[in-house]
């Protein structure tokens, strides 16, 4: 075997020693003789022997000493495939190649990615391969283009299959009527000349030679190259019924079967069928991925830009990034921006899910492609092109849908495989019949199943090819092929519909198999910022309302003297900490102006660092802090402890509030739950998963926290680095894990469970790990994401139950299985009548998908969040819990 | 793969599926006359057939191993 000499781009490459590395790992594959490594050009030259090691091999080796074999990818658009034998087929024509390292196709999404090693592999001739093999091959192309495209090719596509339709079925009603003329009532109305022989050929050749015709092409195409495809079949098929009827009808006495078996109308309604499937295919591909082009007509065409102070309109692919955009009412946003002047209600639902308008203020963020409702407003512009939410959801929905799954392993085996097995088995059959079963079993008064046609002189010759031909034509390998990536582009599409996208089709299917969840606790099941929770007043209570014991009052709760003399509390105490720069400060600042609260200037101010603040007001003392800071300065606390501490038990930072040297109250302060975490958990626990919670706060903390959401089990005091090790864990438990976090700081775990779920990644969606991104911050949608991803698997399995089942049926009963017990056999045109069938049958389910709603829209009520204690002040309805960080906590 | 190669691969793959399409032939022809009462219609019928068959199973097997030994070569 000869040697081989490659260039291969080498990335990550600084020093000799790198160039050594990568040397000394190449050097020891076997089969390679000489490896050159050149830093400066980043490139690698191999000689091989192309029989004991291959490239992969070798960018494997490359990887595994920490370098990259550079990659390229490109993107096609591929018109004309009908099935998963022709994704086979290009994947084997372009695996092929030169430099490939990779091919996937995905027939309904008609897209074929290429991932090739740059010099090696050239995209002028994986574009030329696809072509030689019959199909028409374009660059991808993005967003409205693309759909515009896309629309023109299916509508192409259906144009001339439903053009070879009407040129079919008549012509194959004419031939039917022909050659059943001696039966039933039809003597009465076919004239006698239509059943001749010649006639029927004359009638037949159009059909075989004009829709027929595009079959015998293909095959010839992909023959040429060495695959085999669905065409072959159906070329197969209709050639040969075509030559008997030809043989038959011209030279009766040559031993086919004579006058009586000529096979025109099985080549005729053969030819008509497969194209009624075609056009069937073609009509219902599309819906498959409905949602893609929903997204991409989302896309404004228009925008309304301010330059040099005049207004003008222009392509929304035209604005530039800092642009300043109007918008007005009923108009749809051209990119993403911040808002600098006006207020409106923006209708986001179309990418995010959310079913209520968002109200958008100065300083907000809009997102290009969402409904502006009510008012007018003017806009920055900060991502334009490519670069908005919309391209970005569009490009990742695309490409999840060009992936595939890990159960579609097994039916692509089968459906690349079908055809050459199919063929072997017809040749299996003709010899079976030829040889065995005609002399055995034939019944010269034997029909058609569901035809009164008798298979009389058909011959030993006639009636074993009969039988091979139907196992040609009624096997399918098309349903097989579909099965799977019809639903994951369905599902994928379903899941972008309500803000939930997924990675890609194994995304789906790990979700679908989820054990346990772990959820983040700061910034995914709680806000990530402190917020006033609880006020406890020991103030003297306003007079005109009346003495009364003091106590803490819950926001929204009865007025009253008591909950005047707690917002007294908080309102010295915001004035303490209004100069503060401390977290906990500021949210106690905050927690006052939120609830209306005037918080004037301090007279004096004084932090003391770990502790707290002192502060001087309208003569008053005002010292704020632990309670170490107190017993320094000789507060008597005794009153306020036992409140202190139930705040403590909660998950809560205590601050302690003296005025003139004497206890007035306490504040407390957490990090409140995000409004829907407890009911996602609770919609968890009914979907029978294991919640669990990780933090790195201390377990007291960590547990009030998931008592209140309704969590079963904490991994507390989690440094941030050993998260994934945690995750780690549980999947050694045997587990399947999901890790709910922020797709930034929580990287290494996301990418350690088995699905990491990056929750709300707003605008930023390229920036996200992690398999499945939720848009929303609402982590509901964690729960849309499970549904969604089981339903699509439903689907999935439904789809590969009914193509298997289909197939497992129908080929027995083609090669004649039944025909020894009731001496009935499947015509050819009947066979490829259940072929078409069992094709669309399989995309009609998986249209049932666009039927299907998450649980939390179907319901009407939606479950209120879980209630917090009955010392709840926050505005957040959940509970609350300890910053953890602060100096000032209770010490 | 250069044209050479290309061309060298079609004729070394077009010799060995049309060799093993032939033995296939072979053998029914073979059956044909060992089991008997068949006319030369059917014989030369199931004969064509039978090649066609073979042709279709064993030309994208054959030529793609004969392709992958010939880059292997080349």
């Amino acid at each position: 075997m000869g040697s081989r000499t490659i260039t291969l781009a080498i990335n990550g490459m600084h020093c000799a020693s790198c160039q050594a590395a990568i040397e000394t790992a190449l050097g020891d594959l076997p089969g390679i003789s000489k490896v050159a490594v050149n830093v400066s050009a980043r490139k690698a030259q191999v000689s091989y022997d192309p029989s004991r090691v291959g490239l992969a091999e070798m960018a494997r080796t490359v990887a595994e000493v920490g370098y990259e074999v550079g990659e390229e990818e490109l993107t096609l658009k591929v018109t004309g495939m009908t099935c998963a034998s022709c994704a086979s087929k290009i994947e084997t024509a372009v695996g092929a190649l030169d430099g490939i390292a990779d091919v996937v196709v995905n027939v309904p999404a008609e897209m074929a990615k290429v991932r090739y090693y740059p010099g090696l592999g050239n995209p002028a001739e994986i574009r030329r391969a696809i072509r030689d093999l019959g199909y028409q091959v374009e660059e991808r192309a993005e967003g409205q283009a693309a759909l515009d495209r896309e629309r023109e090719a299916r509508r192409r596509e259906l144009r001339r299959q439903g053009f070879w339709m009407l040129v079919s079925w008549p012509l194959a009603f004419l031939i039917m009527a022909g050659t059943f003329r001696d039966y039933w009532i039809l003597p009465r109305f076919v004239p006698e000349f239509l059943s001749s022989r010649l006639v029927l050929f004359l009638l037949t050749t159009p059909i075989v030679l004009g829709p027929g015709w595009q079959f015998f092409l293909n095959s010839f195409r992909g023959l040429k190259r060495g695959v085999t495809d669905m065409n072959l079949l159906y070329a197969t098929g209709i050639g040969a019924a075509y030559l008997i009827g030809v043989v038959n009808t011209f030279w009766p006495a040559a031993g086919f079967g004579g006058e009586k078996a000529v096979f025109f109308e099985s080549a005729a309604l053969l030819t008509a069928f497969i194209i009624l499937g075609k056009w069937l295919e073609a009509l219902t591909r599309g819906r498959t991925s409905e949602a893609i082009r929903r997204l991409m007509a989302l896309q404004p065409k228009i925008a309304r830009v301010i330059r040099n102070g005049k207004e003008i309109e222009m392509p929304a692919d035209e604005v530039l990034a800092e642009d300043l955009v109007l918008v007005r009412p009923g108009e749809r946003i051209p990119v993403d921006g911040v808002v600098l002047e006006g207020y409106s209600a923006v209708d986001e639902s179309m990418l995010t899910g959310e079913s209520l308008p968002v109200e958008k203020k100065t300083g907000d963020t809009v997102i290009g492609g969402t409904m502006n409702k009510t008012g007018a407003f003017r806009f920055r512009a900060t991502k334009v092109g490519k670069e908005t939410a919309l391209a970005q959801i569009i490009r990742l929905v695309e490409e999840a849908q060009a992936s595939k799954a890990p159960i579609q392993k097994l039916a692509d085996w089968v459906a690349g495989h079908f055809i050459l097995g199919v063929h072997v088995l017809a040749l299996s059959v003709f010899f079976f019949w030829f040889f065995v079963g005609y002399w055995r079993f034939f019944d010269p008064q034997s029909t058609f199943l569901l035809t009164p046609h008798a298979l009389g002189e058909i011959g030993v010759f006639g009636f074993a090819i009969l039988l091979s031909i139907t196992v040609l034509v009624i096997s399918c390998p098309c349903a097989v092929g579909m099965a799977t990536p019809s639903a994951m582009m369905a599902g994928t599409g379903k899941g972008a519909e309500h803000g939930v996208l997924f990675k890609g089709a194994d995304a789906i299917e790990a979700t679908s198999k989820l054990d346990a969840i772990i959820f983040d606790k700061t910034g995914t099941l709680t806000r990530g910022e402190p917020s006033v929770t609880d006020v406890v007043s020991r103030l003297r209570p306003v007079p005109r309302s009346g003495a009364g014991e003091p106590r803490a009052l819950r926001a929204g709760g009865p007025a009253g003297p008591e909950a005047e003399s707690q917002e007294e509390v908080l309102r010295l105490a915001a004035i303490a900490e209004k100069h503060s720069e401390h977290p906990l400060g500021e949210a106690i600042v905050r927690g006052a102006t939120e609830r209306g609260l005037t918080v004037p200037d301090a007279d004096r101010f004084n932090a003391i660092p770990g502790h707290g603040v002192e502060a001087e007001h309208e003569g008053r003392a005002l010292l704020l802090g632990n309670r170490k800071l107190m017993r320094e300065r000789g507060v008597d606390l005794a009153s306020l402890l036992p409140q202190a501490e139930t705040l403590e038990a909660n998950g809560k930072t205590a601050m302690f509030l003296a005025v003139d040297g004497k206890a007035a109250g306490i504040i407390a302060v957490a990090d409140t739950l995000k409004e829907h975490s407890a009911e996602a958990i609770a919609r968890l626990h009914r979907l029978g998963l294991e919640v669990l919670m990780i933090t790195g706060d201390n377990r007291r903390t960590a547990e009030a926290i998931a008592k209140q959401v309704g969590i079963d089990r904490v991994l507390a005091e989690v440094l941030p680095q050993d998260k994934a090790e945690e995750v780690k864990k549980l999947q050694a438990e045997g587990k399947r894990v999901a890790m709910v976090g922020d797709g930034i700081n929580d990287a290494p775990a996301l990418a350690q469970a088995d699905v990491g779920m990056a929750i709300g990644s707003g605008t930023d969606i390229a920036k996200e790990t992690g398999h499945v991104i939720l848009i929303k911050e609402d982590l509901r949608d964690v729960v849309v994401a499970l549904e969604v991803a089981k339903a699509t698997m439903r689907k999935v399995k439904e789809n590969l139950f009914w193509a298997f089942s289909y197939n497992v049926a129908s080929i027995p009963i083609g090669a004649g299985l039944l025909y020894p017990f009731f001496k009935l056999v499947v015509s050819p045109e009947l066979a490829a009548l259940l072929m078409a069938l069992s094709s669309v049958t399989v995309t009609l389910n998986t249209l049932l998908l666009r039927r299907f709603m998450p649980s939390l829209k179907r319901e009407v009520a939606v479950a209120s969040p879980a209630a917090g204690t009955t010392l709840d002040l926050a505005p957040a309805p959940a509970g609350a819990h300890n910053p953890g960080s602060s100096g000032r906590g209770p010490q | 793969m250069d044209t050479t190669v290309d061309r060298r691969v079609t004729r070394v793959s077009a010799l060995w599926y049309t060799g093993i399409s032939l033995a296939v032939v072979a053998l029914f022809l073979i059956l044909a006359r060992w089991v008997g009462g068949y006319s030369p219609a059917a014989i030369y019928g199931g004969a064509v057939w039978s090649f066609l068959l073979s042709m279709i199973v064993t030309m994208p097997v054959i030529t793609a191993y004969v392709k992958r030994r010939a880059r292997g070569e080349a």
